[in-house]
């Protein structure tokens, strides 16, 4: 006895009427909530930017790879992630090949996962994560270059996040409402295992995967070249 | 006896770990919680100029750098010995209400909701942020991300930058904001207040309405009594910047408050050998164990604590509804720990309207937003209300303001000892002899701890991303019995 949803969103009204299972409980629920002033729920979306993208921002994010440095700078191994794309950069500049206006690629360094990560991404295509990994089948230093669909989700099934989903969840929770996000996040990682002391350093194992781990992400930008590898 | 073991991808370490060990009868006889805490920070930090300290210790965590960046900037105030002028104050208090915004929306929806809207019995499969998206509907999910966007856009007018802020220094902030900004805030605030209002009536409908939930949230296996802290300002009403913190006893009588200069009177840390957390507890109390009531020092932080410790909410649609969540649960203080998803969505609309009432206060927009510090730095204690606890950063400078020590007891921390005494209260309520332990028992264990919002040590977003729980039941031979993991 499932009841479909109504949500109209207007300018002093949210009516909302919901069905819920809960238990062996089956009910249903009214929930109506007036706005004493009016034009509220118009204008959050320019007030704050839509969930969807303005169609000229998606279309320039669509031919744009966003790179994300992702990490703690200051988690010893886990800041991995900035140094490789800090690295690649500073090729990119010096390669004509790549100029923006040929293959335009934004650079963003984050320290978030879940929603908050999924909510960078939106309007891109083309995303490539760099990030540290923990495996136990590999040494440290391990360089691995994978896209996101071929690791593991482990919390899609649960509701245990401490604080937020999967990074994998989030997307489908993004997909889900029709935000535009890329199909697939290409990920290049390096194994690492001291990432709960802080320090700045890198253990000797990882700094020393860092070239081969640029080397990697720069042949990753270009799309053509991407194959999946363990190194 | 049989053993299941279901190997994680990451190490033991890394692990958050119920441990729940059984007599001879098969009843629970004792229950560990374990957390991973990141380590080595303290000593990171020495050596370093103390402004550098609140862009640093906002990188501790991913959950809350705003927290930490406000605890930072409000210590490395107090080691300058400046006054912040009454604009900046109001620009650190406004950022902190839009995070707060974020933070318990994000909580509600994704994290705790899934137990009330899909109710704990239900299969894992469904009880998440996707499962609520799918009962309540493509719309609230939209809103849910509406609201994240509008806290992260005042965060970054205010703090430059979406997620880690990095304006707050010592004495004041590095820049105002202007007419436009202002009423650009003054708008998502009053958004986010018909958001709020909308999530509490949801709760309402959803929780309240099902006399199911209102049982499990006022049974016996989610009750223990014991003392409550909680940020409070002139006229006892809760606050999440600035003023002291009020101190309950589990009968609702106030001990006292403290303040940044005394916490060390009130506030002690035991060193328990089966975790690496320090257990912290009220001095004046003492320790006793981990036991609740009158006699014992456990405290909790929580946003229930914090309503528990207060005389009311200062704003008035937040003050409404806690009045109306005391007389629906018998009066003060709560000890229902589940109460406090109930307790977070009142914060969220009192968050909301601090929002709406700094971004309409005529000084908002003033160019007096930085006091230079003129004193020599020294040392200093920085308090906020994060919203998993209070949060207290203490930093010791030379005269030059280079760190040379640095003491931090972060949210989850404070809420140690009751996280460990809620997941023993509800294991001995649902594991009982004969009991065939099932996934929805376990989940009303974990409901326990979820209560509490914990921040596990989740600076490091190392692939895959989760930081694996694991709930392990042993019985009286030292045999495992059962284990469960999962991938948070």
């Amino acid at each position: 006895m499932e009841t479909p949803l109504r949500f109209s969103v207007s300018s002093a009204d949210v009516h909302l009427g919901l069905s819920l299972l809960a238990g062996s409980a089956q009910f249903f629920i009214e929930a109506k909530l007036r706005n004493n002033d009016e034009h509220r729920f118009d204008n959050i979306e320019q007030l704050a930017g839509r969930y969807f993208l303005s169609e000229e921002q998606t279309m320039q994010n669509n031919k744009t790879t966003l790179l994300i440095g992702l990490g703690n700078p200051i988690l010893g191994d886990d800041g991995i992630g900035w140094r490789v794309v800090e690295e690649a950069e500073a090729i990119l500049g010096k390669r004509p090949e790549l100029e923006r206006e040929q293959h335009p690629v934004d650079v963003i360094y984050l320290s978030l996962g879940g929603l908050s990560l999924m909510e960078h991404m939106e309007g891109y295509q083309d995303v490539v994560v760099v990030d540290s990994i923990i495996v136990k089948d590999k040494p440290n230093g391990t360089i691995y270059s994978l896209p996101l669909s071929s690791l593991p989700d482990f919390s899609s099934g649960h509701s245990t996040a401490i604080h937020d989903t999967s990074l994998a969840s989030a997307l489908t929770v993004g997909r889900k409402m029709q935000m535009e996000l890329p199909e697939d996040i290409w990920v290049v990682a390096v194994s690492a295992e001291y990432v709960f002391d802080f320090s700045e350093e890198l253990s000797p194992p990882v700094a020393a995967a860092l070239p081969g781990a640029v080397d990697v992400l720069i042949d990753v930008l270009d799309k053509d070249t991407r194959e999946e590898k363990i190194i | 006896m049989e053993r299941i073991t279901i190997d994680p991808i990451t190490r033991l370490e890394g692990h958050g770990k119920i441990e729940i060990f059984l007599d001879d009868d098969g009843n629970v006889a004792n229950t560990y919680f374990q957390i991973p805490e990141l380590r080595g920070f303290e000593r990171f930090c020495v050596g370093r100029p103390v402004e550098d300290l609140p862009i640093l210790t906002n990188r501790i965590c991913g959950v809350c750098p705003e927290a930490h960046h406000m605890a930072g900037a409000k210590a490395a105030d107090a080691v300058y010995n400046v006054e912040i002028p009454r604009t900046a104050k109001m620009l650190r208090e406004l950022l902190y209400s839009a995070f707060y915004v974020t933070d318990h929306t994000t909580h509600f929806y994704a994290l705790g909701g899934p137990d009330f809207v899909m109710g704990p019995d239900a299969p894992v499969a469904e009880r998440n942020i996707l499962g609520v998206i799918h009962k309540v509907g493509m719309e609230i999910a939209g809103q849910v991300i509406q609201a994240r966007k509008a806290g992260h856009t005042v965060i970054e007018i205010i703090g430059g930058r979406k997620v880690h802020p990095c304006t707050s220094i010592p004495g004041g902030q590095t820049r105002g904001i202007n007419e436009e900004e202002r009423s650009q805030i003054e708008e998502l605030g009053r958004w986010a207040i018909d958001f709020a209002q909308f999530s509490l009536k949801l709760f309402g409908d959803i929780v309240l309405g099902n006399q199911g939930y209102v049982d499990l949230i006022l049974g016996d296996a989610f009750t223990v009594p014991m003392h409550y802290i909680g940020m409070v300002d002139e006229n006892n009403k809760v606050n999440f910047y600035d003023g002291k913190i009020s101190v309950v006893d589990p009968e609702g009588k106030r001990l006292g408050y403290y303040g940044p200069d005394d916490y060390t009177d009130w506030i002690t840390e035991r060193v328990e050998p089966w975790s690496y957390l320090k257990f912290p507890y009220l001095k004046k109390v003492g320790w006793n164990g981990l036991v609740g009531g009158k006699d014992s020092g456990v405290y909790s932080a929580t946003p229930l604590s914090r309503l528990n410790a207060s005389d009311g909410m200062a704003t008035p649609g937040a003050q409404e509804h806690y009045e109306k969540m005391y007389e629906t649960l018998g009066g003060k203080p709560v000890h229902q720990q589940l109460a406090t998803h109930w307790a977070r969505l009142i914060e969220l609309l009192y968050a909301a309207e601090r929002m709406v009432e700094l971004a309409t206060d005529p000084e908002i927009t003033s160019d007096n937003f930085h006091t230079v510090p003129t004193e020599t730095p020294s040392e200093g204690v920085g308090i906020v209300e994060a919203p998993r606890g209070t949060l207290t950063h203490h930093y010791w400078t030379d005269e030059r303001g280079v760190v040379t020590k640095v003491n931090l007891i972060v949210g989850t921390t404070n809420n140690n000892a009751p996280i460990s005494m809620s997941v023993k209260k509800a294991a001995q309520a649902f594991i009982t002899a004969g009991t065939v332990v099932t996934e929805g028992l376990l989940n009303r264990v974990e409901m326990a701890f979820r209560s509490y919002d914990p921040c596990f040590g989740c600076a490091t977003h190392s692939l895959p991303g989760q930081m694996p729980l694991e709930v392990k039941i042993t019985d009286a031979d030292g045999d495992t019995v059962e284990v469960l993991r999962q991938f948070c």
